[in-house]
This record gives C-alpha cells, sequence and structure tokens, in this order.
C-alpha cells in the first residue's frame, strides 16, 4: 500500500483543478434540489397532485436511471486514460504501489458518490419539508443507502473494465451493457430476491413502508464489488505499462 | 542477495525479452559502474525503451535479470522505485497541475520530510529554469516539460536516474539546457542516459553501450570505443588539384572514402602510417601545393556506423 494516502491526495486535488471531476456530484446535487420542486410544480404540468413519496421516487429514479450512467462514464477512464496520457508510467515509477494506485482511484470515486448521494439526500429532503408534510426520513435514507451500494458496485465493476480494457469506450460500453443486465434481471423474481438487481426495484417498495428484505441484493453487490477491486488490482499489478 | 556499496548501479544479466516469438532484447549483459554519466545508445528500434521498461518495472523480462544497486528489480520494486528517478520519453503530466504542486505530489511518494522538500522544490525549479513559471503544466512547452520531467525525476535524491532519450524533439536551445542539468549531476548521481543522438552522447557521457537488434554490440569507456575505430579521418587542405588528388586517394586500398568540399578533402583511412607516408608523394607527383594536412580523432559516429552499419 505504499503511496497510498499521497495519490488520495492528489485524486482529491483534481477536484480543485479540473471541472470534469466535478460533473457527477453536480448531476446528483442538482436532482437532489430538483426532485421536490418537480413533484411540487407536477399539477401545473396537467399530471396529478404529488406527495412526499413522489418526490423521494422522482429522485431514486433520476438516481437509477440518469446518475448510474454519469457513474459509467465518469469511471470509465479512471485508469486507461492514466496509461494513455502517460502519467501511469510516470506515477508508477515512483515509490507508489499498483495495489495503492488502483485503490486510491476506487475509494476516491466512492467517497465522492457517497459523499454526493449525500448532499443530494440532504437538498431532497429539504425540500419535502418545504413542500410536502410527511418526511419519510427513515425510509428515504435507506432508499439513497442502496443506492449508494449499488453505485459502490458499479464503480468497482467500471474501475475493473478500465483496468482490463485499454480503452476509456471500451470500458463505458461494458458498463453499458452491465446496466442493461441489470434493468433485464429486475424482470425475473429470483434475481430481485437475491441478486444486486434487485437494488434497482427496493426503492418504492421502502418508501411505501413495505416489508421487504434487503440483505441478499446488498450481500451479493458487496461481494461482487470486492471481488471486481480484487481483480483489477490482481490485474493491474501483472499488466505491463 | 543484500544490496551493498560496491554493487554496479545496474547490472544486466542475459536479459532477454520477447515479443511474439521476437527478440527485442537478446541476452544482454550491462554493467553500469556507480557515479557514471552512462550513455545506452541505439539506432531508432535497437530495443533501448524495452530495456528501461524493465529496468523501471514497467514491463517484465522473459528471461535474465536486472538489478539496480543489488536489488532485483522483479523481487524488490519498491526498493528499486526509492532509490530511481526516471524521465520517460514522453513525460505524461497532469495539465491542471503547476510545476511546484507536481514536485511535491512526487516528494510525498518519497517520503521527503515537508521542510526538505520545500527547499529540495525550490531549487530543482531554479535548476530547471522554471522558478519563475507559474502557468499550469497543460501550457508548458516540450522543452519545459521535458527540463520538468528532469527535475521530477531528482526530487527523490535517487542514486540512478534514468533518462529516456530526454532531448529528442527538443530544439537547440531546450537541448543544451537539459543537456547542462545532466552534466550538472555528474559525481552526484548515476545517470542513465539513453539516446540516438551522438553528439549529446560525446557531449555528456563518460561511459556508453551500443546497443543493435536488442544486442549489446559494445559497451566501454568513450576512450576505449573510439580506439575500436578502425578508421581515422585524414583532412588536406590544398591551394588548387583537390579534384585530381580525390581520384589519386580513391585507388588505394587503404582509403575508405573521400569526400570534396572546395579545395577540402576529408578522407577515412583505414591505415594512417600508410597515409602520412603515401599522400605526400602524390602531392609532390601531381605538383600540387598543400595548405594543410592533419588527422583527426575519429567520432563516435564512426564507431556507432561501424558497428551498426549506416542506412537502416
Amino acid at each position: 500500500m505504499r503511496g497510498f494516502g499521497a495519490f488520495i491526495g492528489r485524486e482529491l486535488a483534481e477536484f480543485a483543478g479540473t471541472w470534469k471531476a466535478w460533473v457527477l456530484p453536480t448531476v446528483i446535487v442538482a436532482f437532489g434540489a430538483m426532485s421536490p420542486v418537480l413533484a411540487k410544480v407536477q399539477p401545473q404540468l396537467g399530471m396529478p397532485e404529488a406527495t412526499t413519496v413522489d418526490a423521494y421516487l422522482h429522485f431514486g429514479s433520476s438516481m437509477i436511471q440518469v446518475v448510474l450512467m454519469v457513474v459509467v462514464i465518469s469511471v470509465a477512464g479512471t485508469v486507461s486514460s492514466e496509461r494513455r496520457s502517460g502519467t501511469a508510467i510516470l506515477m508508477l515509477t515512483k515509490p507508489l504501489s499498483r495495489t495503492s494506485f488502483v485503490l486510491a482511484k476506487f475509494a476516491t470515486r466512492v467517497s465522492v458518490v457517497v459523499a454526493s448521494a449525500l448532499a443530494g439526500m440532504l437538498l431532497c429532503w429539504a425540500g419535502v419539508q418545504v413542500f410536502f408534510d410527511n418526511v419519510l426520513a427513515a425510509e428515504f435514507a435507506t432508499t439513497v443507502g442502496l443506492w449508494v451500494v449499488l453505485a459502490t458496485m458499479v464503480i468497482a465493476l467500471m474501475t475493473f473494465f478500465s483496468v482490463a480494457l485499454d480503452s476509456q469506450t471500451g470500458a463505458a460500453g461494458a458498463g453499458f451493457g452491465l446496466y442493461l443486465v441489470l434493468a433485464l434481471l429486475t424482470q425475473w423474481g429470483p434475481a430481485r430476491a437475491f441478486s444486486p438487481a434487485g437494488l434497482m426495484t427496493l426503492g418504492p417498495q421502502v418508501l411505501a413502508r413495505e416489508v421487504v428484505s434487503v440483505a441478499w441484493p446488498v450481500a451479493t453487490a458487496l461481494a461482487v464489488a470486492v471481488a471486481a477491486v480484487l481483480a483489477a488490482t490482481a490485474l493491474f499489478c501483472r499488466q505491463e505499462i | 542477495m543484500s544490496a551493498s556499496a560496491t554493487c554496479p548501479a545496474v547490472e544486466m544479466r542475459r536479459l532477454t525479452k520477447t515479443f511474439k516469438g521476437t527478440n527485442a532484447l537478446d541476452r544482454i549483459d550491462l554493467t553500469v559502474p556507480e557515479g557514471s554519466v552512462f550513455g545506452f545508445l541505439g539506432p531508432n528500434g535497437a530495443g533501448k525503451t524495452t530495456a528501461i521498461r524493465i529496468l523501471t518495472g514497467l514491463a517484465r523480462s522473459t528471461d535474465g535479470q536486472v538489478r539496480v544497486f543489488g536489488h532485483d528489480v522483479r523481487k524488490e520494486p519498491d526498493r528499486v522505485r526509492e532509490i530511481v528517478g526516471f524521465l520517460p520519453d514522453v513525460p505524461g503530466y497532469y495539465p491542471w497541475m503547476t510545476a511546484v504542486q507536481f514536485l511535491r505530489l512526487v516528494g510525498k511518494f518519497h517520503r521527503v520530510p515537508r521542510r526538505r522538500l520545500d527547499e529540495r522544490v525550490e531549487s530543482l525549479l531554479e535548476l530547471s529554469g522554471l522558478a519563475s513559471v507559474s502557468t499550469k503544466i497543460g501550457g508548458y512547452s516540450r522543452g519545459m516539460k521535458q527540463r520538468l520531467g528532469v527535475a521530477q525525476a531528482l526530487v527523490g535524491e535517487p542514486r540512478l536516474l534514468i533518462l529516456d532519450e530526454p532531448t529528442s524533439a527538443l530544439d537547440p536551445i531546450g537541448r543544451k539546457n537539459v543537456l547542462e542539468m545532466i552534466a550538472a549531476l555528474r559525481g552526484s548521481t548515476t545517470v542513465f542516459f539513453s539516446t540516438h543522438i551522438l553528439g549529446d552522447v560525446e557531449r555528456v557521457c563518460d561511459t556508453v553501450a551500443i546497443l543493435d537488434h536488442g544486442r549489446v554490440v559494445i559497451q566501454g569507456s568513450m576512450a576505449e570505443l573510439k580506439g575500436t575505430a578502425h578508421s581515422s579521418v585524414l583532412v588536406l587542405e590544398l591551394e588548387s588539384g583537390a579534384s585530381m588528388l580525390e581520384r589519386l586517394l580513391g585507388d588505394e586500398p587503404w582509403v575508405e572514402g573521400v569526400r570534396q568540399t572546395g579545395e577540402i578533402l576529408t578522407c577515412r583511412v583505414t591505415d594512417m602510417a600508410a597515409a602520412r607516408n603515401q599522400v605526400p608523394k602524390m602531392i609532390a607527383q601531381g605538383d600540387l601545393s598543400i595548405v594543410r594536412m592533419s588527422a583527426e580523432e575519429p567520432a563516435l559516429e564512426d564507431v556507432f556506423v561501424s558497428l551498426v552499419g549506416g542506412v537502416r
């Protein structure tokens, strides 16, 4: 793990130095702020009166349908872009282990997603407090937590694709394929109950205060995430740069 | 094996790298003495960059061993990276960083204490001529990037500095600056300097190896290499009649080639004693007037061409 802390510092410094790094947090925060407002103006758009749940569902569906895509695109070049630009050569000939290189990139992206999701959640929750009565705070926090688990798995798999495929476009393509597979699996009951695909459909049930088990989808998603990160690290350590 | 102070800076033994059945490196044996400025010469495609990628741990050898100050690059990669500074042929930087930020980052990897790092960054910016530059690296010229490349390679006070084609694609001033930086390191750091520019090697290196088709064809001090040249250069300047003398010289078995520039003839000769004996006789027989006759030391280029060949 040599150089992990220093490289994490570099990764975070990138937020101060580039606009690209701000795309994902901005999208999440924007959805968090807009969802209650959009729910409130729904009747003016010819739609039925919205409720608290509608405001949260608007945020949740945006996170599943849009933000996950942004995650796929923004993480697709995590490692391959450093290899292509030559920065990986300069970094990995310093006292920085390849394991630290991959883990720091994964950890930074997960941290950014967690912090952004938390900010988006708080904005959405605050908006709901202003426009609606029942705030359903615990249920909403659970749905955001489930999304974070799903996003962590997607980041881990995208990190692996970025190591395995020497192309940002190729990794993004693999990410879209992964998203489609997960979406298809949500149509099959056993997959919803026992695989990470369940994380894409559990939100409305949690907000409706239905009794649902999240253990299997969460456990399998975290297991896939750990396996993907370990595989990415092992593969990167064997690669020639 | 534990590293010792008496170990060579770099030791390659039977180093082999095969790509799809082709040997990019073919059982290379190479020793770089500590403290030397070592020129790693070879034409494009000779295998220099492949050897450097193995030396820096970016690639793995198919066979053989590489040690840096006694540390095996495969078994002790962390230890090797601590004592090596490296500048690739085209260094890739984070364009949003400034030189100071980049040098500080490298210093953190090397765990240089904060106060020491402040001093080190300042002195390296001075050395590289970037002290007054506050723009981001993305706006740097190629020459500025190369000078920053040398500076970043020196942040960790490496025992071995590896430079891969540091002057290629630089303009004359940028090249001069980088060569002066390298020359300033003599005596304090071992420099492994890969290039195909012979003039650069002659200017700064004291020891040289020539690589061709993945094999080391010769290694030694600059003087030893020049001593292997089987031809020398004889320069003759005449008042007139250079064309006639050129024809006469062309018939001699000890003349490899003659080039005429006005009334000046530059002859490549294989037997200087015979030349010194025969040329004055030719001049006398042709009733020619000579202005100057001088023998010149063979250049590294002569050695290189004789070992590696001419046009590739």
